[in-house]
C-alpha cells in the first residue's frame, strides 16, 4: 500500500467522522442521537428514537391466565426503566406465544405516507409494518383506545426479531418513522407500547403496557418541530410516565381493566381479632373497588359488592363489613380497583377480651417479590410471631425460608404454598429465635408477620423486597422515655456474602448530632437489634431525634419498632426508609374524641439535608377529601425534625374530630416522615407508613 | 453547547466529529515533524494512524459480537459498514489501539520507547481537542455543582437530558486543560534536557507523561457523573498510571550505570568485555 493511498484513507476518515461522530464514545447510545425529528421543506417529516427492551418475563401461564412483566429501558438514565406487571385473563386459553407487541402512535389526522425502519447499527435492520388512519383500537370488549379529536392512530408492529431471547440482555434499536405533512408545521405526537392478544375473530386486543393508560389524554406529548429532521427533541422520561402503581389486569372475558392491591392478611374472628382495610384515592376520578378473599388453600371465601371510592376520598372498613363475613375466616384479600391512584393500608386489631388490646398496620402490597425479608421476627417468650406468605399467582409454588438471628442464619426448609393460597406458620417447629426471616421463591409472593407480646399488644411487619435494600437507611423518629417509650431497630444483612459495617449517625430534632457516629457490625446473613442507648439515645434521659444508617457497598434491610418497654401496652413496627419523598400520603388519621375513644395522631417530618432548608406543607383531610383545619406551611432547617401531634401543629387551627381521613405532605425537596396514631389510654399505637404515588 | 454545527446535503455535521477530525489533523502535523525523533519512516507513521482508525471503527463491533454472543452473519456484515460507528467504548478502543501498535512495532522491530517518547505529547494534544468536542456535544459530563465556573448544558444534549437545567462540573474542559498542561510540561522537559546536553533515557518522557496523564484522568473522573456506573473510566486512568510507572522504572533502570562488581559478573558466567578494536574501551569509574 503506497503512502499516498494511506494518506487518502486518513483524509477520507477525517472527512467522514464529522458526520458520524455525534458524541463521545462514553455515551455510545447517544452518538446516533437519542431522539430527533423535524420537517424538511418538501413536506417530509421524520421522527427517530432509540428504544431498548427485554423479553417479557412470564410468571404464570395456567388455565386462562397469563401473567408477565414488561420492562422498558430509558436512554436518559442508566438503569432507569418502566416496569409493568400485566395479567391477561382470556378463556380462549391463549399462550404467551400469542402475545405480540406494537407501538400505537397518535398523529394529526391529515398526515399521510407513513413508513418506518429499524436499525441496531450492528447489522440488524429492516422495515416495520405500519397500519395508519385508525380512529380507535379495542383494549377489551368494553374499553377502547381512541384517537383524540383531529388525530389518527398509527400502529407500528414490533417484528419478532426485535425481541431478545429469554434471559438475553436488552436489545437497542433505532426506529425511524417518516411521513408526509402539508402544510409543514410543528406537530405533537403521542405513543403507547401495547401487547396484542388475538380476539379469536381475526382481530386483536391492544393492551397498553407503557404507559399503562386507557386514554391518549393521559400520555405526555412529544413535539416535533418545524426544523431540519436532525433536531434533537425532548422526550419524556420513563419515570415521568403515568403508572398504575401496581399490577394491572386485562380481563378479556369480562372486558374489564383493573389494578391489583394485595392485603396479605385476613384473620377474622368476631370474638378476638380482625383486620381493617382502607384506601385513599389520590386521583381525580372515582374508583370502583371490589375485595376478594381467599383462604389458605386458595379457595374463594367471599367477594365483596362494588365499593365506591370518590376522587380525593378515604375510607377504612373492617374486613367482615367489606366482605360481609359472618364466620371466622383466615387467608388474604385481593382488591381490584378500576382507577390506579389508590394507596392502601391494613390494620390488624387484637381484642381477645372484647376490648382493643393492640392494633398495628402496614401498607398494602402493590408489587410482589421473589426474594424478600421480613425484618422483624420475635419469638422469645412471651412474644409470638405469626408469618403469612401469600401466593397471589395461579400456579402452586414453594418458598424457601431461612431464619436470621444475631450471629448468622440457618436454612429452615422449602415449603409449598397453594395457588392463590397462603402459608401460615408461627415458626415454633423450627426453634425460637429473634431476628428476621429471609424468603425466596421462583414465583412471586407477598408476606407479612404479626408479632404479639402475649395478649398485650400487636405489631405488624411486612416483607421488604430484596431490591429495596439500601446502603443508606433512615429512621425519621427515635425516642427514649425511660420506662415509658422505647425504640429499637433491626438491621438485616442478607445477600452481601460477608459481614457489613453499619455506621450509625443519631441526630437531635434540631439537627445537631446526638452522639459521634459509631459502627455496628452486622454479620453475614444475620440480623442485629439495637435498642435505645445502642442507637445513641442518652442513657436515663428523655430525648428524641432521628437516625441515619450508612453501610457503603452492603445494602441492608431493616425496621424500627416503638413500644412500651415495661407494660407492653403498645408496640408498632414499620420499615426503615431508604429515601425521602416530595409528595406523599398517610392513608389513615384518627384524632379527637370519636365514640368515646380519644385518638391522637402524631406526625414527624425530617429534612435529611445537611446544607439546605426545605419548605413543607402538611394538610389533614377528612374521609370525603375536604380539608380539616388549615394547611400548615413550615421551613425545616438542615437536619431539623418537625414532630407534633396534629392538633398542636402551628397554624392548623381547630381540627374536627375524625376516626378516618388522610394526611398529605408535600415538600420542595425529599423529606423523611411517618405518622403514629394512638388512643390516650395507650391501649394501642399504630404507625402509618408514608406512601407515594 | 453546540452539538451540531450545521448540515451538508441534509446530513448533520457534529461538533464532536469535527473536533476528532481537527485533532487528527493537528496530531498528524505534529507527528510528521517529530518522526525523526521517533525513528519512524513515513510509512510506519501512517500505518500507526491507520491502525488507530481501524481500532475505532472495528474494535467496538467485534467487542459487541463477543459480548452479546451474537455470531450471526448480520453482525459480521455490520463490521463492513465502516460509515457507522458501533457501540463505542473508550476503553475498548484504547486497548485495541495499544495492542495493534504493540504487535505492529514488534513485527517491524520498531523500539517502542522512542516512539512513545516522541508521540505521547502529540496524543495528549489530540485528546485535549477531542475533549473540547465532548464539551460541545455535552457528553462525558460532570456532576452537579455550585462552583462559579459550572456550566448548564442545553436540553437535547446527554448532559442536559440527564440534569435538566442544572449546573455541572465542566469535566470535559478539566480533562482538556490537564492534557494540555502535561503535554506542555513534557515539551518543556524535553527542551530543557536537550539544551542542557543531558539526553533523555528512552521511555522517560513517556513514563512521566503516562503517569501524570493517568493520574489526572482518574482524578478528573471523580467529578464525572457516570464514573460510578462505568468503572472502566477509572480503570483506564489507573491502568495508564500503572503502565507509566512501569515505563518510568524501566527507563531509569536502563539508564542507571552498572553497579555490580566484575567478580560478581564473572561468577554469573559473564565474561570481561573483550577489546574488539584497536581503541581502548573507556571504563566507567564505577565499574569493577
Amino acid at each position: 500500500m503506497s503512502n499516498s493511498f494511506k494518506i487518502a484513507l486518513i483524509v477520507a476518515f477525517a472527512v467522514l467522522v464529522p458526520f458520524i461522530g455525534g458524541a463521545c464514545s462514553c455515551f455510545n447510545k447517544m452518538n446516533l442521537s437519542p431522539m430527533r425529528g423535524g420537517m424538511s421543506p418538501d413536506g417530509t417529516g421524520t421522527m427517530t428514537i432509540w428504544m431498548g427492551g427485554v423479553r417479557p418475563t412470564v410468571e404464570d401461564e395456567s388455565g386462562n391466565v397469563v401473567t408477565g412483566s414488561y420492562s422498558f429501558l430509558d436512554y436518559h438514565q442508566e438503569g432507569a426503566s418502566y416496569d409493568m406487571r400485566v395479567q391477561i385473563i382470556h378463556s380462549n386459553k391463549i399462550s404467551v406465544d400469542d402475545v405480540g407487541g406494537v407501538g400505537i402512535l397518535q398523529f394529526p389526522d391529515d398526515i399521510t405516507g407513513f413508513a418506518a425502519v429499524y436499525d441496531d447499527y450492528m447489522g440488524h435492520s429492516g422495515p416495520l409494518e405500519i397500519q395508519a388512519g385508525l380512529s380507535t383500537v379495542p383494549i377489551t370488549s368494553n374499553h377502547a383506545l381512541n384517537a383524540e379529536p383531529g388525530h389518527q392512530l398509527v400502529i407500528v408492529r414490533v417484528p419478532p426479531a426485535l425481541v431478545p431471547a429469554e434471559g438475553a440482555p436488552e436489545l437497542w434499536y433505532e426506529n425511524t418513522m417518516t411521513f408526509q405533512i402539508n402544510p409543514v408545521r410543528p406537530i405533537q405526537v403521542k405513543a403507547i407500547m401495547a401487547a396484542t392478544v388475538p380476539t379469536g375473530g381475526g382481530g386483536y386486543y391492544y393492551l397498553p403496557v407503557c404507559p399503562a393508560v386507557r386514554s391518549f389524554a393521559d400520555v405526555p406529548p412529544v413535539e416535533i418541530p418545524e426544523t431540519p429532521p436532525t433536531e434533537s427533541i425532548p422526550f419524556p422520561r420513563l419515570a415521568d410516565l403515568p403508572h398504575p402503581g401496581g399490577p394491572l389486569v386485562y380481563n378479556l372475558d369480562e372486558g374489564s381493566i383493573y389494578a391489583l392491591r394485595y392485603f396479605p392478611r385476613l384473620d377474622f374472628n368476631s370474638a378476638a381479632h380482625t383486620e381493617g382495610f382502607g384506601f385513599v384515592n389520590t386521583g381525580t376520578k372515582a374508583s370502583t373497588v371490589t375485595f376478594h378473599a381467599y383462604d389458605v388453600n386458595g379457595q374463594s371465601i367471599a367477594d365483596s359488592p362494588n365499593w365506591n371510592w370518590p376522587a380525593g376520598g378515604q375510607g377504612a372498613y373492617q374486613a367482615e363489613g367489606l366482605l360481609q363475613l359472618s364466620q371466622p375466616a383466615q387467608g388474604w384479600v385481593e382488591a381490584r380497583t378500576s382507577e390506579y391512584d389508590l394507596l392502601g393500608f391494613f390494620l390488624t386489631q387484637w381484642f381477645p377480651w372484647g376490648f382493643l388490646e393492640g392494633m398495628d398496620g402496614a401498607a398494602v402490597f402493590t408489587e410482589t417479590m421473589n426474594i424478600g425479608v421480613i425484618p422483624r421476627i420475635q419469638m422469645q417468650s412471651p412474644y409470638t410471631t405469626e408469618v403469612q406468605i401469600v401466593n397471589p399467582g395461579y400456579e402452586g409454588m414453594s418458598v424457601a425460608l431461612q431464619k436470621s438471628y444475631a450471629t448468622g442464619g440457618n436454612f429452615l426448609g422449602s415449603f409449598p404454598v397453594p395457588a392463590r393460597g397462603a402459608l401460615v406458620t408461627d415458626l415454633t417447629a423450627y426453634g425460637s429465635f429473634d431476628g428476621a426471616l429471609y424468603l425466596e421463591s421462583g414465583h412471586p409472593f407477598i408476606a407479612t408477620a404479626t408479632i404479639r407480646h402475649g395478649n398485650d399488644c400487636v405489631a405488624t411487619a411486612n416483607a421488604v423486597a430484596f431490591g429495596d435494600r439500601a446502603e443508606t437507611l433512615f429512621a425519621s423518629h427515635i425516642v427514649l422515655w425511660p420506662g415509658i417509650y422505647s425504640t429499637s431497630i433491626n438491621l438485616h444483612n442478607g445477600g452481601n456474602g460477608s459481614d457489613a459495617t453499619a455506621e450509625i449517625r443519631p441526630y437531635y430534632a434540631n439537627g445537631t448530632p446526638m452522639a459521634a457516629p459509631f459502627n455496628v457490625t452486622v454479620p453475614r446473613s444475620a440480623t442485629v437489634t439495637l435498642t435505645d442507648t445502642q442507637l445513641g439515645l442518652p442513657d436515663g434521659a428523655s430525648s428524641e431525634g432521628w437516625l441515619e444508617i450508612r453501610s457503603p457497598g452492603k445494602p441492608l434491610a431493616g425496621c424500627i419498632t416503638f413500644g412500651d418497654p415495661v407494660r407492653h401496652l403498645y408496640e408498632s413496627t414499620l420499615p426503615l426508609q431508604a429515601a425521602g419523598s416530595k409528595n406523599f400520603y398517610y392513608a389513615q388519621v384518627a384524632n379527637g374524641d370519636v365514640g368515646g375513644v380519644v385518638y391522637s395522631t402524631g406526625i414527624s417530618v425530617v429534612n435529611p439535608s445537611t446544607t439546605t432548608p426545605v419548605n413543607i406543607s402538611i394538610s389533614v383531610h377528612k374521609s370525603d377529601g375536604t380539608l380539616n383545619g388549615n394547611v400548615v406551611n413550615r421551613t425545616l432547617a438542615p437536619g431539623e425534625k418537625y414532630v407534633r401531634q396534629l392538633s398542636t401543629m402551628e397554624g392548623v387551627g381547630t381540627l374536627e374530630n375524625q376516626a378516618s381521613g388522610y394526611i398529605h405532605v408535600t415538600a420542595e425537596a425529599p423529606v423523611l416522615s411517618f405518622v403514629l396514631f394512638f388512643d390516650q389510654q395507650f391501649n394501642f399505637m399504630s404507625a402509618v407508613q408514608a406512601q407515594s404515588k | 453547547m453546540w452539538p451540531i454545527v450545521g448540515s451538508i446535503g441534509g446530513q448533520p455535521v457534529y461538533s464532536y466529529g469535527l473536533a476528532v477530525a481537527v485533532a487528527l489533523g493537528v496530531c498528524l502535523a505534529l507527528a510528521w515533524g517529530r518522526r525523526r525523533a521517533a525513528g519512524l519512516e513515513t510509512g510506519d507513521l501512517l500505518n500507526f494512524v491507520l491502525l488507530g482508525i481501524a481500532a475505532l471503527l472495528f474494535a467496538p463491533k467485534i467487542w459487541a459480537i463477543v459480548h452479546t454472543m451474537d455470531f450471526g452473519a448480520a453482525a459480521w456484515l455490520g463490521l463492513l459498514q465502516f460509515w457507522r460507528l458501533g457501540e463505542l467504548s473508550a476503553g475498548v478502543v484504547a486497548a485495541a489501539t495499544a495492542l495493534a501498535w504493540a504487535v505492529y512495532a514488534a513485527r517491524r522491530r520498531i523500539p517502542l520507547r522512542p516512539v512513545l517518547d516522541a508521540y505521547l505529547l502529540v496524543v495528549l494534544t489530540g485528546l485535549a481537542i477531542q475533549r473540547a468536542g465532548c464539551f460541545l456535544a455535552g457528553c462525558c459530563y460532570g456532576t452537579p455543582t455550585t462552583m462559579p465556573w459550572s456550566v448548564r448544558f442545553p436540553a437535547g444534549s446527554p448532559a442536559g437530558d440527564h440534569f435538566p437545567g442544572q449546573a455541572l462540573h465542566p469535566v470535559q474542559l478539566y480533562y482538556a486543560t490537564a492534557y494540555l498542561l502535561i503535554a506542555a510540561g513534557l515539551w518543556g522537559l524535553e527542551a530543557w534536557r536537550r539544551r542542557s546536553g543531558r539526553p533523555m533515557p528512552p521511555g522517560l518522557t513517556a513514563g512521566v507523561g503516562l503517569l501524570l496523564a493517568g493520574a489526572a484522568h482518574a482524578g478528573v473522573s471523580a467529578f464525572r457523573a457516570d464514573a460510578a456506573a462505568a468503572p472502566i473510566i477509572w480503570v483506564a486512568g489507573l491502568a495508564a498510571t500503572a503502565f507509566g510507572a512501569l515505563l518510568l522504572g524501566w527507563s531509569i533502570r536502563g539508564a542507571r550505570p552498572k553497579l555490580a562488581p566484575a567478580a560478581a559478573r564473572r561468577s554469573a558466567g559473564q565474561r570481561r568485555p573483550t577489546r574488539v578494536t584497536g581503541t581502548p574501551k573507556r571504563k566507567s569509574s564505577l565499574e569493577g
